[in-house]
């Protein structure tokens, strides 16, 4: 079990979950987060908060979200760890709107 | 005369004080901070609030470890702010003091009889099974047939779970041997969960209810089923209600006329509030009468639900410290974003406030990172100030202790304890057996487990058992504080 981050985070990379972590298992680049699955401890204090609902609990991925599992492991591993919030991407509020947030 | 480097003290080793220890940290370079804990251990309502069986939430501690392993870090351990040493004297040692003391004190529901035996609130239930030195003696009795459990959060639950849940599962846990030994003689068959609201007002997560829900040896009913009307079950409270409402709907049954398959039942109420417990000395039965909110039901008759055990998990509220100002009308330390305020609302100078203690206890641990930035953010907009003001005081914590006589625990000593506790865990197949009181850890860092506790130490510390801090602590932030 663990939790991951899908799609909704592409073009957005709000950070607001970075700053609920428990346990800073938040890894990404320039465009977006993924979370290190052998570190999050399921508290799911990160799925409220982000404002495009990008977060799902493992237990609740659809099946066409499945593949974000592995991406999100793979991706973490290789990528630096992000704690502190930073300034959304210039296409995070259009992004926002376009989901229905 | 020397200055003082920035000093500041963070009362409460939980995770509201591990975290503004974290932000003051990285915000102030050259500062040190301590950390005073009233009990033996660190970590808070993690070892003390966390459910024993949610070891993997446990896991968090590893991060609280890193923290206070830093070379600019004290944990003092032991030490009762206002009783040991005044509040105001801490202030008069450090540049700014940061209360994370939480909120320890269980709320009453306000009904008749609450004073009977076997009438407990969740701060101290919760605080019994999960070993904390103020509730190791509470001696709730469980070999009764019936509970009630007053509330509809995740501490219900929580609860609620513990009551139910298989002994195998409870074996593995981290409950203490002694509460462990209650649990084996439990004869519970049904409890009662009192809420509220409707079932779309539950305040619990879906997550928790599943698993509650998912234990193969307890069915969930809805004595009310076939009562509840359409705006009943209606006033949705969030997306997590929307699931346990589908959930009941399409799962609950009512009350079974008798248990036939032997699972335990947790009967779920809705719309009720508790009006009186009753019995001789000891709790006997609840009464219950509709919620002022249920419409139509003036006049609807008291419900009598026979219980030999009662909890309620109604909320919490501060524990009252002396040189804390004022409190809000809920509980929570007076505050404009953890700057602590006075009666008249003025700004108490050096005065910080973080985690339940400032917004009252809502929220999961991490809420409390960003809630312990908040404070530090308001410390740091007032740092030249209360810079200028500390310039001549000594900083020197542990001076003022030995001056007052109080023994303290270091990180060291922690580490120590740790150690022991997952020794002694391991011979019984648990993740750690807790140590119950500060006379118990004193003891058990004079005896041989803790001597040889090299194996999680750094690697080149053989101090494990000295009073001070190893020398040998890395200068290098951890991997924690480094990512």
């Amino acid at each position: 079990m663990t939790h991951v981050v899908t799609a909704n985070c592409d073009q957005c990379r709000f950070t607001e979950c970075v700053m609920v972590c428990p346990v800073a298992c938040f890894r990404g680049d320039g465009t977006r987060l993924y979370i290190e699955p052998d570190l999050c401890v399921d508290c799911g204090a990160c799925v409220p908060i982000c404002p495009v609902h990008a977060i799902v609990d493992s237990f609740d991925l659809l099946p066409d979200q499945e593949v974000w599992l592995e991406t999100n492991r793979t991706q973490a591993k290789a990528l630096p760890s992000v704690r502190e919030r930073s300034t959304p991407l210039p296409t995070a509020v259009q992004r926002q709107a376009a989901l229905g947030y | 005369m020397q200055r003082m480097r920035p000093t500041f003290v963070v009362v409460g080793a939980g995770p509201s004080g591990f975290y503004s220890a974290e932000a003051l940290l990285r915000a102030v370079p050259d500062c040190r901070v301590h950390i005073i804990e009233r009990t033996a251990a660190p970590h808070g309502l993690v070892r003390y609030g966390v459910a024993p069986d949610h070891q993997k939430l446990k896991q968090v501690t590893a991060v609280f470890d890193e923290i206070a392993s830093g070379d600019r870090v004290f944990l003092h351990a032991g030490v009762d702010i206002g009783t040991d040493v005044p509040l105001d004297e801490i202030r008069a040692h450090c540049s700014a003091v940061v209360l994370a003391t939480g909120s320890a004190v269980g709320r009453p529901v306000g009904v008749p009889g609450e004073s009977l035996r076997q009438v407990f609130t969740s701060a101290a239930f919760v605080g019994w099974y999960n070993g904390h030195p103020d509730h190791a003696a509470l001696a709730p009795d469980l070999g009764v047939s019936s509970a009630v459990i007053v509330g509809n959060g995740n501490v219900s639950l929580d609860v609620c779970r513990l009551l139910v849940r298989a002994l195998d599962d409870l074996e593995v846990s981290d409950i203490p041997e002694p509460m462990l030994k209650e649990f084996r003689s439990r004869r519970i068959r049904e409890v009662h969960m009192l809420g509220r609201s409707g079932p779309g007002g539950v305040k619990f997560s879906f997550k928790e209810f599943r698993q509650l829900a998912d234990l193969p040896n307890v069915r969930i009913c809805m004595p009310q089923l076939g009562t509840l009307g359409d705006e009943e079950w209606a006033g949705i409270s969030g997306p997590d209600s929307v699931r346990v409402v589908q959930w009941l709907k399409a799962n609950a049954t009512p009350v079974p006329s008798i248990a036939d398959d032997g699972r335990l039942i947790v009967n779920l109420w809705f719309k009720v509030v508790p009006a009186e417990f009753v019995g001789e000395g000891k709790v006997s039965a609840v009464v219950v009468r509709p919620s002022a909110s249920r419409g139509g039901a003036e006049g609807e008759a008291a419900i009598t639900i026979p219980c030999g055990i009662a909890v309620s998990c109604v909320g919490f509220s501060c524990r009252r410290l002396a040189g804390v100002p004022a409190y809000s009308p809920a509980g929570a330390i007076e505050n404009d974003a953890g700057q602590v305020l006075g009666i008249d609302g003025r700004e108490v100078p050096g005065l910080f406030v973080a985690g339940w203690a400032k917004r009252g206890p809502t929220g999961i641990i991490g809420t409390n990172r960003a809630d312990a930035d908040e404070t530090v953010q308001s410390l740091l907009k007032r740092l030249p100030q209360l810079l200028d003001d500390s310039t001549s005081r000594s900083g020197d914590l542990r001076a003022l202790f030995e001056q007052r006589g109080v023994e303290t625990l270091t990180h060291a000593d922690w580490r120590a304890l740790d150690h022991v506790e997952k020794t002694r865990g391991e011979a019984r197949g648990k993740p750690r057996e807790k140590l119950l009181s500060i006379d118990e850890a004193r003891a058990a860092l004079r005896g041989p487990l803790a001597a040889c506790s090299d194996d999680v130490m750094p690697a080149t510390s053989t101090a494990a058992c000295s009073q001070r801090r190893p020398s040998s602590v890395s200068e290098g932030l951890s991997p924690y504080m480094r990512a």
